[in-house]
């Protein structure tokens, strides 16, 4: 299997009957998925879609998703996942960057979508899914007779990372990429066609998109997918479908952790609790574990090589703040700041060297030189080896913030608050919460008299809600090093 | 438990935002019961209400359905506070 296409169909044939989504109590079997995907693909195509095209995906987790992402796919386009929380302004920003031209989305999004479209530089169309009258035997039938040649070396999807250096930058994973990662990660956690995932964790991000949704139908397993985060209803659905793999971030565990139920659910299904995307603290996990009797574990990856290590160790209780170790075919190395291997125990730069890795942002030779060197890619990620080379995360170069699982880059909202006329300077920084989270701060130097009310409202329908800061210091002045760069370490342990 | 009344529950709700979610210890004098919780106002996301109302259920030792959760409800304090008041009176 060298391609999506072909791994979809291998595994389709090998578990036909068996469910491969139950999406609002209905099961789907991979049989009837795999029609349902060539009759979608057969539409975007007699829409217009060809080989090398970018089309968007602007949906909640869902079969909806699930049969976009291989239409697409299926097709040699390229699929650009859109997170369901994005505002006009950063919907904009990626079907510019990306030259999308389709989107597909729902009823819910559909004015959203009508408007992003309205003031796009280059023609794109919109396909809502639930005005499609679907002719499933038609549809299949108008496919048939083409042949689209899919390659191993050909991008799959555009995905956006910040890496170590600030601005976001755009990914072009390939097929053969996300099917290494895929063998990879299904092989390291023993993943069988009998595991039953719980899809909550967005699609639209890397972590709900690779582990869950695209884990799930790798394996030939069962997709439960939900089209939001809903503690009782995560909760009775983990009880109710004997859910066996629940991959989320630490805010999901986290609430569950903390919400009182009135009878304890039923949890003994669960074999995996894997969490990944931000550092899950280890009060916390204890706090699950005392719960719900299991355990999380951590997994590390990156945007820019997919997943890199997990923390599968027997003995969990003595491990909890460990990232484990790297899985099947990914080199992890420990680099000080003089560019050497750093000894056991001794905290440096995790860089990893993985078949599942990009091999260069596209278009930016200067920073390529700075991330990825001699096959191995620069995190900017901070931790140690300890003599049994498991990992320990401690920190990071970068200054993202983790927000209920999402990455943000503070970088964008500085961006954004340095456009307002009363800004003068701004620093964006994450300010830790007691559950496991954190929460976006941002210290203005107004040039005149400001209020938070107007800073916020400045944001306010321009990006993500997440996004906006909750925390606002108004100072004087920002401190700075002797050559100007203002010193964002020192506001964020102030 | 004795059961608390309306402006009590209030005052709980705001002593969690100053405590757990670092809201300025002045809400107690500027905010009324319907200032709104999201975006304008206290200025919390929809993340951080839903940490909020974990921590609600947990101070009031109550149980908030996911169909309860909706905008109506997270609105501001008061209609927070109404909402505890009748489940703690059940």
């Amino acid at each position: 299997m060298k391609t999506l296409p072909e791994m979809f169909t291998t595994v389709a044939k090998q578990n036909a009957s068996r469910t491969a989504i139950v999406n609002v109590e209905r099961a789907v079997s991979y049989a009837v998925l795999e029609k349902r995907i060539t009759s979608l693909a057969a539409k975007l195509y007699d829409m217009g879609v060809r080989q090398g095209e970018r089309v968007a995906i602007l949906l909640p987790n869902g079969l909806d998703f699930v049969r976009s992402y291989f239409a697409i796919v299926n097709l040699g386009a390229i699929v650009v996942p859109l997170n369901d929380h994005y505002q006009e302004n950063e919907l904009l920003y990626f079907l510019e960057e990306c030259g999308v031209s389709l989107l597909i989305t729902s009823r819910d999004f559909a004015e959203l979508s009508h408007r992003v479209i309205s003031v796009r530089q280059f023609p794109c169309k919109l396909f809502v899914v639930e005005d499609w009258v679907e002719d499933l035997e038609e549809e299949v039938g108008l496919l048939g007779d083409f042949k689209i040649e899919v390659y191993p070396d050909s991008p799959v999807m555009y995905q956006f990372s910040s890496g170590s250096t600030g601005r976001p930058k755009r990914i072009a994973r390939t097929h053969a990429n996300l099917l290494f990662e895929l063998d990879s990660f299904i092989q390291t956690l023993s993943i069988t066609n009998e595991d039953r995932f719980l899809g909550v964790a967005p699609f639209s991000h890397v972590n709900g998109l690779m582990r869950s949704m695209m884990a799930s139908i790798r394996a030939g397993a069962t997709l439960y997918p939900l089209p939001k985060f809903e503690r009782r209803t995560v909760a009775e659905a983990i009880e109710k479908y004997r859910i066996s793999i629940f991959i989320a971030v630490p805010f999901m565990f986290s609430m569950l952790a903390q919400t009182t139920f009135n009878r304890r659910p039923d949890f003994s299904s669960l074999h995996l609790c894997v969490s990944a995307s931000a550092p899950m603290p280890k009060k916390l996990n204890q706090e699950f574990y005392n719960n719900f009797g299991i355990y999380v574990r951590q997994l590390y990856g990156s945007t820019e090589t997919g997943t890199i290590s997990v923390n599968l160790y027997s003995n969990i209780e003595e491990s909890l703040e460990s990232v484990g170790t790297p899985i099947r075919g990914v080199e992890v190395e420990v680099f000080t700041e003089e560019g050497k291997v750093a000894n056991v125990g001794e905290i440096g730069e995790f860089a990893v060297k993985s078949p599942a890795a990009i091999m260069g942002y596209e278009g930016l030779d200067e920073v390529n030189k700075e991330v990825f060197r001699n096959g191995y890619f620069l995190t900017g990620d901070l931790g140690r080896r300890d003599k049994d080379g498991i990992l320990y995360l401690v920190g990071r170069k970068k200054f993202f913030i983790n927000k209920g699982g999402y990455k943000i880059n503070p970088h964008e909202i500085e961006e954004l608050l340095e456009s307002h006329p009363k800004v003068h300077e701004v620093v964006v920084i994450g300010v830790p919460t007691s559950y496991g989270d954190e929460r976006v701060k941002a210290v203005i130097v107004p040039n005149t008299s400001c209020t938070e009310e107007e800073i916020i409202e400045y944001c306010r329908g321009k990006i993500a809600d997440f996004k906006i800061p909750s925390v606002l210091e108004f100072k004087d002045s920002l401190p700075k090093s002797p050559t100007g760069k203002i010193r964002r370490k020192m506001l964020m342990y102030e | 438990m004795k059961k608390s009344t309306h402006l009590e529950i209030e005052e709980k709700i705001k002593h969690i935002l100053v405590s757990k979610f670092e809201i300025k210890p002045t809400i107690h004098d500027e905010i009324s019961s319907n200032t709104p919780l999201l975006g304008r106002g206290i200025g919390l996301d929809s993340i951080e209400v839903l940490a909020l109302v974990t921590a609600i259920e947990k101070e009031f030792n109550i149980e908030i359905g996911d169909d309860d959760l909706t905008l109506d409800l997270v609105k501001n304090i008061g209609t927070l506070a109404e909402y505890v008041l009748q489940k703690t009176r059940d």
